[in-house]
């Protein structure tokens, strides 16, 4: 998490270890450098959750950067499996499927992190314009490519083409 | 003598542990203990199968089966090959079914005698009539067995046509390992 | 014993260890009720079926609360590096948790202690966190669906959120060629059981068995039908039977059991591993490599 300045940089490493994340002020490497000479290491996995916090908090930042210089960019792809009286969307690593004629999300499935097993229990059975945004409840990128299922559902459902 | 005691265990696990039991030694003696006849039946065929020796023991509702394995000889059998005979029916040819039928007991009979023995014979469809009860040629694959010929019979075919519990010689096998017989073996002579 | 451990969705469950039962459809541990669903809870389930039918002890579970904060998640790794040479299981599933490879190197160094090796199994972020902390190699089994192997063919990616999109969207059939990358690059496990439309059981880079019937696609939309599969397999592997015969049984089970419920995209999990025992009974000997051909039912 790279910053402008360094008292932002301070303030947001003791913000996040209060709040119980497990971080790090470190110098940022030369190639991902854009402000100041700290930045905030975290787990890249926690990255929805952190902003979430930061946003709440009004803490300003930079940029997250991955640390590996040859990691893709966040992959946006998204697959549509038609079922019949169901449609599954596939947004990198998970799933959203729900009924063509209600929009009730009646699956979920995919990802490995923990926050996928709660939000599983909160969007199941709910109407696809009513289900909780996975973003706004879950912490980890799982949760993230949720969110970009449960927009292209939206967008399939409320575009009148249910398929 | 090793002991394995195997109750209260459902298939496949009691030849799970068996097997695993015979691979751990060269030579020697093990009993397995079993409450289920199904699960006794199928430690009896896979020991055999390896060629061990079986003897199977009831008491007080429990199953002892005691297996004997010898050691094996290291350089292969001159007189077995890696040939694989493939019988899909209960007669030999498609003419005259009686013909057939002796036909199939003078090939056998003469199977017995030939040098190198297959080392597997295959029974399916049809073929299955022949290693269970009733079959001519009993006496013949029992001789084959004995000279160290593997006998398998499709399990699928016992149960279509109701031989499941009267099989008499050999061992019941699966689609898995008879695809996996054929594609390892050196010739397949399909009858 | 067989261990699993994971994060359960249940906010302020404490840390619990203790052997699985069931009670009126829930899994209990501890004294705590879980829910069987998708994630740990579908996983434990699966595995506590199989070794209900084959006799064997019930697994043990090592469960916290976690909803993706990762505070849980800490405690959890953090109890294992502490007491994995103590509890010495003979099988270790790891399952959900918020990837943290510095425990994981951790876990894996405390593992080495272990007076017997235990059997290494991971899946979900327990196998995300294993690969990018380069220890994949120190598994026996991986369960990656055909993301997570795209995953670990990138030897960049440290989540499957991170995947280079050429990778993603390739087909299952190309999982045999993504998984020898994988094995290049040493983000693959001894064993991987790539579950998928065809599931494939690879051990070193080399295809073992293909696994296409019964063909059923609404396994796919169902969630937690790919933490049955990593019960299954975990189960098998503590039953003593050979790895790569584990994986094509908890394969072959899995698709059955799907056929079995006549699943549809709106199936729950539970319904898919209520048929477990239905399956076991019809298939598990004829399934073995070491028992005969037994039972299945007509049409299959």
């Amino acid at each position: 998490m790279l910053f402008q300045e360094v008292s932002q940089a301070m303030a947001v490493e003791k913000m996040l270890k209060a709040a119980g994340y497990m971080v790090r002020l470190v110098a940022p490497p030369p190639e991902l450098r854009k402000g100041c000479d700290l930045a905030v290491e975290i787990n890249l996995v926690e990255q929805p959750g952190i902003e979430r916090l930061l946003k709440e908090k009004d803490m300003a930042y930079t940029s997250i950067e991955p640390i590996r210089a040859k990691t893709a960019p966040l992959l946006d792809a998204v697959k549509v499996t038609d079922f019949g009286r169901w449609v599954m969307v596939k947004a990198g690593n998970m799933k959203i499927t729900y009924e063509k004629e209600s929009g009730v999300i009646v699956n979920v499935s995919g990802g490995g992190c923990p926050d996928i097993p709660y939000l599983h229990a909160e969007l199941i059975d709910k109407r696809l314009d009513q289900a909780p945004r996975p973003k706004a409840l879950g912490f980890t990128l799982c949760a993230l490519n949720l969110e970009r299922a449960l927009d292209e559902c939206l967008a399939l459902y409320s575009g009148g083409n249910k398929t | 003598m090793i002991e394995i005691d195997a109750r209260g265990l459902n298939c496949p696990l009691p030849v799970v542990r068996t097997k695993k039991a015979l691979e751990g030694i060269e030579e020697g003696e093990l009993t397995v203990i079993i409450e289920r006849p199904e699960g006794c039946q199928n430690v009896r065929r896979f020991a055999e199968s390896q060629g061990c020796g079986v003897t199977v023991a009831e008491k007080d509702g429990l199953f002892y089966v005691h297996i004997y394995k010898k050691k094996a000889v290291k350089s292969a059998s001159p007189g077995q090959s890696k040939n694989v005979v493939f019988i899909t029916t209960d007669r030999l040819g498609t003419g005259d079914r009686r013909l057939g039928e002796i036909l199939m007991k003078a090939f056998l009979n003469t199977l017995w005698d030939a040098e190198p023995k297959p080392a597997r014979i295959l029974f399916l469809n049809d073929g299955v009539k022949l290693t269970t009860e009733g079959s001519e040629v009993l006496d013949s694959l029992k001789l084959l067995e004995k000279a160290g010929v593997q006998i398998f019979s499709c399990g699928t075919c016992l149960e279509y046509y109701q031989l499941k519990d009267k099989l008499k010689v050999g061992a019941v096998t699966n689609m898995y390992d008879t695809v996996e017989s054929l594609l390892s073996a050196d010739k397949v002579i399909k009858i | 014993m067989m261990l699993i451990a994971g994060t359960v969705p249940i906010k302020d469950m404490p840390l619990t260890l203790g052997k699985v039962t069931s009670e009126s459809g829930y899994l209990v541990v501890g004294g705590r009720s879980i829910p069987c669903t998708q994630g740990t809870g579908a996983m434990v389930s699966a595995a506590l079926a199989t070794t209900s039918y084959l006799g064997l002890e019930a697994p043990h579970a090592l469960l916290v609360g976690d909803i993706g904060k990762g505070e849980g998640s800490r405690k959890l790794y953090q109890y294992l590096i502490d007491h994995i040479e103590e509890l010495s299981p003979a099988v270790l599933a790891l399952h959900y948790w918020l990837p943290n490879m510095s425990q994981t190197r951790q876990l894996c160094a405390a593992v080495e202690k272990c007076a017997r090796r235990p059997i290494m199994i991971a899946d979900a972020a327990s196998m995300y966190s294993a690969k990018a902390a380069g220890l994949a190699e120190k598994f026996d089994i991986f369960t990656p669906d055909p993301t997570e192997i795209a995953f670990l063919a990138d030897p960049e990616a440290t989540h499957p959120a991170y995947i280079a999109r050429h990778l993603f969207e390739t087909d299952i059939t190309r999982a045999p060629e993504l998984a020898r990358a994988a094995y290049r690059h040493h983000g693959a496990a001894k064993i991987l059981l790539a579950k998928g439309a065809i599931d494939y059981i690879i051990k070193d880079g080399e295809v073992l068995a293909t696994i296409s019937e019964p063909n059923v696609p609404a396994l796919e939309p169902i969630g937690g039908t790919g933490d049955t599969i990593t019960g299954l397999v975990s189960a098998f592997a503590f039953a003593g039977l050979e790895l790569h015969e584990a994986a094509i049984i908890a394969a072959k089970v899995n698709r059955m059991a799907g056929k079995y419920a006549n699943v549809t995209p709106a199936t729950k999990v539970r319904e898919v591993i209520a048929q477990f025992p239905a399956v076991f009974k019809d298939y598990l000997c004829q399934w073995s490599s070491v028992c005969g051909a037994k039972g299945g039912r007509s049409g299959d």
